[in-house]
């Protein structure tokens, strides 16, 4: 129609909203006895678990265990709460009415990452703080730096694999599935629970393939204050990984959309 | 059936349509199958790497640990989290507005998650014989598979209390999580209780899987150190308290039912 | 005393409905949804409740169908008391929500009603036939076999209303059970009501469709804030508002002293104005043959372009007369 404006819609605006909306919407989000709970509580029962593993085999060190169980749990707060919110908006019935909005892709998948991003770094932290304390991980004051970068990166590339598993939900059923999975995987393929050394090698190449794998050489490296040299190359790595799983996510949903819109599976759950 | 005289409801009869209600579901969307599987496979490799060299009956403790690991999110969540969905599917209303009670629904799902949960023990078996490339040496196969049976019983017994929490309230599933590794620590999923500090042991034996386990270990494992009592009182302890479980299961919905009545968040979800 | 006359008695219920926000500092919020019902409805009779969204009819169904307690007052259906004897009452209540959700997805229609034929206690010799028998009467009997997931919402309420009827309940909820069913559908579905009242069925119907209610409730009720505003045969309702017959009067703008004129003719028992753009128009309810339109265009003499219409008074206008005097 000649002369009617269609109004521009923000880059910044919809990622704002995004990020402060979306986790409302999401019942694990909409209660902080919650997000307490999945910051302090799931990483200390994990580390317990495995350290107690660890002690009746004798094989391993608890310490290695334990740091690696206190990053692992990110897994929660990053893979598997992101494919929750995407289940949650097929079940509400909400995702067919975000896809036919003329909002920019790229800034509500970003912005609904942001509070998982935020948790993630605070999982892992209070992880880590439980490591120093009640394992035995040695945590120099110096490592500390190398250690924030390594985390930050670390709860980056892993929310980005969560958009991208995620957005599997737009053309499955469901992606709590896939999130379901990939908790268990990074204990056998990341280095959580013992070297991916150890591995065979079509199972070392599949943890090379996850985020987890090297956020958590990163951490290791950081915390054992290595080299920057060491240190700055499993960055690149972690950083690339975030990169890809973001890109690819955009790239996935845009994919899965169409396809979704193709089958009418969009409604399914 | 007239008008005047009503149909009656079986427990039996219910509990079977629960039964065939989640093999069609499962039918229907066989993607559950995924992590069904691949959990077990992930748990029976993680658990060989852990207690792989932690001496001549590692491969029990093994295949006792990654098999409990898998069953028991299967057995124990299975039938919660399908209430959950009825929570979200909506048809938690007229489930519990029919005349059968609800606690035969969950006893026909729960039902349903020990055969699947069995046949994920099945794989872990598989797996960890496949790794070590020998079969583990059980001096009591035939008790071995009994009490294997029966422990997934005693788990299925706790599903069924669980469960009501998802009548209670939607959030269960959230609680689930966070709990769940506090859980398989303190009953003895990985390994025993006694290496857990003493205080947790009166914890620990509230939950009937704890003595099950327990005793199947006594049976497995020559020269293994559990409970103090020995396998005798675990079997009966196990017996006694999924006996109590039991009983109590019908009280507890009874009162959950009523309490979702009075708040009127049947159909929150 | 329990009266056995009656299908559902209730006296003084209240639902108060309490969420709580917040972590730290809750806030708690009170909704009354329901506040003070007393209703009598007689056994093997439809009887229809109204009210605008918002109003209680969904609670009220729900604590009658015994999925709500309420928060006092007391309930009786077909004598029994809905909190205490909830096992007596569930074989004996349909209940016929609707909508989108309450149905399992995944499987196909009869195997939905096959799981709650099995609930319920449907005799396994009789079962099948009766799910057949059903899915055809609603109109379902090609798709029964298909997912629940391809159905449109018309055929979702469609299984809804077979699910209600499966176990051949004595008394009947039904929630909106027309809405979003085409014309041809809903029509079906009010024959198969009135057919269920023949066999002694006691129908208890919410709806905002009018002339469904005038159609199929020889009484309704009009629920408004959580209270009964009217209970009556709809003639009866008519009445209560100033009269069976409608007068309408539509022009460029009326005065005041007009509108008083009009309150004045013999028989006319209100006069409401509405705007209607750049017109108004005034509606004025009659009690009485005394006057006609001619006699409304004679009190209205300045107006050239006065349209003047009569009409049966409708069940609509009752509603919105009852309902908007509730919320003055």
């Amino acid at each position: 129609m000649a002369g009617v404006t269609v109004p521009r819609i923000s880059f910044w605006r919809t990622f704002w909203s995004n990020a402060v909306f979306a986790p409302r919407t999401s019942l694990g989000f909409m209660r902080v006895d919650f997000v307490l709970g999945t910051i302090f509580v799931i990483p200390l029962t994990q580390m317990v678990f495995f350290a107690f593993v660890v002690k009746l085999a004798m094989t391993g060190s608890v310490a290695y265990t334990a740091l690696g169980n206190a990053v692992a749990t990110v897994t929660y707060s990053s893979v598997f709460s992101v494919c929750q919110t995407t289940d949650s908006e097929k079940q509400q019935g909400t995702m067919e009415h975000l896809l036919v909005s003329p909002a920019n892709r790229f800034a509500l998948y970003i912005g609904r990452g942001l509070l998982p991003i935020l948790i993630s770094l605070a999982t892992v932290s209070v992880g880590l703080v439980y490591a120093a304390l009640l394992f035995g991980v040695p945590i120099a004051a110096s490592a500390i730096p190398s250690l924030a970068v390594s985390v930050v990166l670390t709860a980056f590339a892993m929310v980005g694999f969560g958009l991208l598993l995620g957005g599997v939900a737009l053309y499955l059923r469901t992606s709590i599935i896939l999130g379901n999975i990939f908790l268990f995987v990074g204990l056998l393929l990341s280095g959580v629970n013992f070297p991916t050394s150890a591995l065979p090698a079509p199972l070392r190449y599949a943890g090379d393939a996850l985020p987890l794998t090297w956020g958590l050489a990163a951490i290791r490296a950081s915390v054992a204050n290595g080299p920057i040299s060491s240190v700055g190359l499993l960055w690149v790595a972690v950083g690339l990984s975030a990169a890809i799983s973001f890109g690819a996510a955009i790239g996935l949903w845009k994919v899965f959309e169409r396809r979704a819109l193709t089958t009418g599976s969009i409604a399914r759950f | 059936m007239t008008a005047n005289a009503p149909a009656q409801y079986s427990g039996r009869r219910s509990t079977v349509a629960a039964l065939r209600l989640s093999l069609l579901g499962f039918m229907a969307d066989p993607q559950w199958l995924i992590p069904s599987m691949i959990a077990p496979v992930i748990f029976g490799l993680v658990s060989f790497e852990l207690f792989q060299g932690s001496g001549p009956y590692f491969l029990i403790y093994a295949i006792l640990g990654a098999g409990m690991m898998s069953m028991w999110g299967q057995t124990l969540y299975g039938s919660g989290w399908a209430t959950g969905q009825d929570r979200e599917f909506g048809t938690l209303e007229p489930t519990i507005q029919a005349p059968s009670p609800y606690v035969y629904v969950v006893l026909g799902r729960v039902l349903w998650n020990v055969v699947s949960g069995l046949l994920g023990g099945l794989i872990v078996l598989g797996v960890v014989i496949a790794a070590a490339g020998y079969p583990p040496a059980i001096p009591n196969p035939v008790g071995f598979a009994v009490l294997f049976v029966f422990v997934m019983l005693t788990l299925a017994a706790v599903g069924v209390v669980f469960a009501a929490f998802y009548v209670y309230t939607r959030y269960a599933g959230f609680i689930q999580n966070i709990g769940e590794f506090a859980f398989y620590v303190g009953t003895g999923c990985m390994f025993p209780v006694v290496l857990l500090p003493f205080w947790t042991n009166p914890i620990a034996l509230i939950f009937p899987p704890t003595w099950a386990l327990d005793a199947l270990r006594y049976l497995a494992i020559p020269g293994y150190q559990g409970f103090s009592w020995g396998f005798g009182w675990d079997l009966l302890g196990a017996v006694g308290t999924t006996a109590v479980y039991l009983a109590i299961a019908g009280t507890v919905f009874h009162r959950v039912e009523r309490h979702v009545l009075e708040v009127g968040n049947l159909s929150d979800y | 005393m329990i009266r056995t006359d009656l299908a559902i008695e209730t006296r003084g219920i209240t639902r108060e409905f309490v969420s709580r926000k917040g972590f730290l500092f809750r806030e708690v919020n009170r909704t009354e949804a329901l506040r003070g019902v007393d209703l009598g409805v007689e056994r093997g009779s439809i009887f229809g409740l109204l009210g605008p969204n918002g109003a209680g009819k969904t609670t009220f169904v729900k604590i009658l169908s015994t999925l709500l307690v309420p928060t006092s007052g007391s309930a009786l259906v077909l004598g029994h008391d809905v909190t205490k004897e909830t096992a007596w009452l569930r074989p004996r209540i349909g209940l016929v929500l609707g909508g989108e959700r309450g149905l399992y997805n995944r499987i196909s229609g009869r195997e939905n009603l096959r799981y709650f034929a099995d609930l319920y206690g449907v005799p396994t010799s009789e079962r099948d036939r009766r799910i057949t028998e059903l899915l055809e009467r609603v109109g379902l009997g090609a798709a029964g076999d298909r997912r629940v997931e391809e159905y449109s919402r018309g055929m979702k309420q469609k299984l809804h209303i077979a699910r209600g009827i499966l176990h051949r309940p004595q008394i009947l909820f039904l929630d909106e059970p027309t809405i979003g069913l085409d014309p041809k559908s809903a029509r079906e579905t009010r024959k198969l009501v009135r057919s269920l009242v023949s066999d002694g069925v006691t129908i208890f119907l919410t709806t905002h469709y009018m002339f469904e209610a005038e159609e199929l409730c020889p009484q309704l009720a009009i629920l408004s804030k959580g209270r009964i505003v009217a209970r009556d045969t709809v003639d009866g309702l008519r009445e209560l508002v100033g009269g069976d017959r409608t007068l309408e009067a539509e022009a460029y703008g009326f005065e005041d002293r007009e509108v008083e004129a009009l309150k004045r003719l013999p028989g006319v028992s209100k006069v409401v104005g509405e705007e209607f753009g750049p017109t108004m128009r005034l509606t004025m309810r009659v009690r009485t043959d005394e006057i006609d339109a001619d006699d409304v265009l004679r009190t209205l003499p300045g107006h050239p372009e006065l349209a003047v219409k009569e009409r049966r008074t409708s069940l609509e206008d009752v509603y919105l007369d009852l309902v908007e005097e509730e919320a003055r």
